[in-house]
């Protein structure tokens, strides 16, 4: 007897019907594809230490660097402590000079090695994705970026 | 003779059928796909109607469950609860307090920290949690985002986690 007679002796061919099948998984690959979820999201840390070990030292850092943003898309480095100084960074056309802003963070942190955070703040009218924007900036000099303007 | 070369090409036509058992494998292995890119974490977020989260090219924070706070042009809500109404993402004069706190968005989440310290007291194993996500909309502006953290903070809220999109 071959596979797909029936037993004894009927030579009738037994076809599995495989329309329903396909009728399940046309709908169960439309709700998979409709409930996929096409955008990542992700969380950015605004408290701690957002990359490598955070700092278990308690000595007060030599200096305290603070970024402001305001209005119309200029920005202020505010460095406090061992250095007192106020970089004013405008505007390059409408976007946030970060390219600036990177290149006098970087050179505190190569004077100051010691210092590990940032403290970020904002005029009232910043929008959120500024903030979040120039947090992203900020994270690739500083591993902590902190919110502040309280 | 031409009768019979219609015979021959009725006949053809007959046997002719879709073979289907491809199409199932195909299927198949595309269900399969589907399901094994599914990803499911710890945190499921189903922002607003309208709410745009803030894109951002890198976050290497891994989802974490913890109190969500959602900002939306029109409302604040603490775990899909609309807590507060928001005109254009300003809070009302009345609402607010001498330390740039929201009264009501304050007792929102104080009711929310007494929850979990029940919990804690009930059970050992759970801990009181500071983490807090904040799921805001890209065009809040800062003042309001503020005054929610400021809110969270003084109720013990203070590890902020900012929900993203992440541009791939």
């Amino acid at each position: 007897m071959s596979v797909g007679q029936l037993p004894g002796g009927n030579d009738q061919d037994v076809d599995l019907n495989l329309a329903p099948i396909i009728d399940a998984l046309v709908v169960l690959i439309s709700f998979m594809l409709a409930s996929a979820a096409f955008l990542s999201i992700g969380f950015l840390d605004a408290g701690i230490s957002a990359g490598g070990a955070s700092s278990t030292s308690t000595a007060k850092p030599p200096i305290t660097l603070g970024i402001h943003l305001q209005s119309k898309h200029n920005l202020e480095i505010r460095v406090t402590g061992k250095v007192n100084k106020t970089i004013s960074i405008s505007a390059v056309g409408e976007n946030w000079g970060y390219d600036r802003m990177s290149q006098s963070l970087q050179a505190y942190r190569k004077d100051f090695p010691t210092v590990g955070a940032v403290t970020l703040s904002a005029d009232a009218q910043v929008e959120y994705r500024d903030v979040v924007k120039t947090m992203e900036a900020l994270r690739k000099i500083f591993p902590g970026v902190l919110l502040g303007g309280f | 003779m031409s009768r019979k070369l219609f015979h021959k090409k009725a006949a053809q036509a007959q046997d002719m059928s879709l073979n289907i058992t491809a199409m199932a494998d195909i299927f198949t292995v595309l269900l399969v796909f589907l399901l094994k890119s599914f990803t499911t974490s710890a945190v499921t977020l189903s922002p607003s109607a309208g709410l745009v989260l803030p894109e951002v090219f890198s976050s290497n924070q891994v989802p974490t469950d913890a109190l969500k706070v959602e900002i939306s042009s029109t409302a604040v809500l603490i775990e899909n609860q609309p807590v507060l109404d928001l005109k254009d993402y300003q809070f009302a004069m009345g609402d607010m307090d001498g330390n740039k706190t929201s009264k009501s968005l304050s007792q929102a989440l104080a009711k929310e920290r007494k929850r979990q310290m029940t919990i804690a007291q009930a059970n050992s194993q759970v801990k009181i949690d500071p983490k807090i996500l904040i799921v805001a909309d890209q065009k809040a502006p800062y003042s309001t985002i503020k005054t929610v953290l400021a809110s969270a903070a003084v109720n013990g809220y203070t590890d902020f986690k900012l929900a993203v999109v992440q541009n791939q």
